[in-house]
């Protein structure tokens, strides 16, 4: 059969976790997200070299709170909306970020840059935890509008000593390691208790971005 | 107010110096190498420095690894259609370099960026249109890894090299993608690809940036 039947007759599910029919499954999506946000990093060298590069651009991400809520959130809202936007959100994101990463490179200046990240987790907190059903490409536009500041913060913070492609490379794997979190805990959509869970991770996504707005983090 | 403030900020020329200078620079075409390659040994020796300029040229090999996935999204067995016309490109990309002189820079990374969006767009087109992408990014890869190396000053090996590795990161990749396909055939497999093309794409805008802001 031409996967294109196959994706049009499949399209006409709901839920973007329609696949993950046994709790099973669920549990282990669960506990995958449980994993990634757990797990600390044993760093023996950074910052030099291919490899120093390449870890730099993969913590970089990490070890900052306002990214991580917010890179999260993207995955949620699209798990949240399901599908096309559970794998449009997460694609554009990363994009639009290196678009931004890019306009602080080059030395473009664009203004409110810490604001706009901590925004950024305020406002997909509060679509998460409010469950805002946005149309597909309103939801593409508001990510694609924070993906240029957090994009830009981590263009304009390259360690020195470390290689760039390398870095390129590492940074992008992490921002779609977080968006496979926020997805893996949208799957709890499909429980019964699941959306107060959801929505109990929206809300703490909007805490910590307020936070950071606040300038209390 | 704040509005006004920020406009000041942009307009400033200080600003904007930096980075239209340099995407200036990047697109006028130069006479730039993309590679010295390391001759005086035997013929085997040359077959792996081409070879190790495909492997440590990365928008070669993210344009290449784009390309296999876009064309196994387009139809599972979809490479040996479309392979005489890459097999060609690459050979055309190899003259043109040596007859007509470019920047690397915009060539390479145009490649691996249009590539990429084609990718994560898994545009299904006709046959001929599948082979004219596919003919395109062989020219571009081809024409911008040997940018300014005279037709033919380079020993035979060389090209062989560039010419098997090309063929291998693109057979490679259409084959991961196809596999993925085959065994695991749901619209999961296809997003996942999808996905994993856009990070491809978004390492390339972000390593041409960093080109762009290199000084000198």
């Amino acid at each position: 059969m031409p996967i294109t039947n196959q994706i049009t007759r499949r399209d006409t599910r709901t839920s973007g976790f329609a696949a993950c029919k046994t709790p099973t499954a669920r549990a282990a999506l669960v506990a995958l997200a449980a994993a990634l946000l757990t797990a600390s990093p044993a760093l023996a060298h950074t910052g030099e070299g291919m490899t120093g590069g390449f870890l730099s651009g993969l913590m970089h991400p990490i070890f900052g709170w306002d990214h991580v809520v917010a890179m999260v959130a993207v995955g949620l809202w699209g798990a949240v909306l399901g599908s096309p936007a559970i794998w449009i959100l997460p694609i554009t994101f990363p994009l639009v970020m290196a678009l931004g990463a890019a306009l602080g490179i080059v030395g473009i200046t664009v203004p409110f840059i810490e604001a706009g990240i901590a925004l950024s987790g305020v406002v997909l907190g509060l679509l998460v935890l409010f469950l805002v059903r946005a149309p597909v490409a309103l939801a593409g536009v508001i990510v694609a509008f924070f993906a240029v500041f957090h994009g830009y913060a981590h263009g304009t913070e390259l360690p020195a000593a470390a290689n760039p492609y390398a870095y390129a490379v590492g940074f992008v794997i992490a921002t779609g390691i977080l968006h496979a979190v926020g997805i893996a805990f949208g799957a709890l959509n499909g429980q019964s208790w699941g959306k107060m869970a959801i929505r109990a991770g929206g809300a703490v996504i909007a805490l910590v971005g307020g936070a950071f707005l606040a300038g209390f983090a | 107010m704040h509005n006004r403030t920020c406009l000041n900020r942009v307009r400033a020329p200080g600003v904007w110096r930096p980075g239209v200078s340099g995407l200036i620079v990047a697109f006028v075409p130069l006479s730039a190498r993309a590679h010295e390659f390391e001759l005086g040994g035997d013929a085997y020796d040359d077959f792996l420095a081409g070879g190790a300029a495909v492997l440590n040229d990365l928008p070669v090999l993210l344009a290449l690894m784009s390309t296999g996935i876009l064309v196994s999204l387009w139809n599972r067995q979809g490479l040996p259609l479309v392979w005489p016309a890459f097999l060609v490109s690459v050979i055309a990309g190899f003259v043109l370099a040596g007859l007509v002189p470019v920047d690397p820079v915009p060539v390479l990374y145009g490649a691996a960026i249009i590539t990429g969006l084609l990718a994560v767009a898994a545009v299904r087109r006709t046959r001929p249109v599948m082979a004219g992408i596919v003919f395109g990014a062989g020219l571009m890869t081809g024409w911008g890894i040997l940018a300014s190396h005279d037709l033919g000053a380079l020993p035979p090996g060389v090209y062989a090299g560039l010419f098997a590795l090309f063929n291998l990161v693109l057979a490679a990749s259409a084959a991961f993608a196809s596999v993925l396909l085959t065994r695991l055939p749901n619209r999961w497999t296809e997003i996942a690809l999808r996905a994993l093309a856009s990070w491809l794409t978004a390492i390339a805008i972000m390593s041409l940036a960093f080109v762009l802001g290199q000084p000198g």
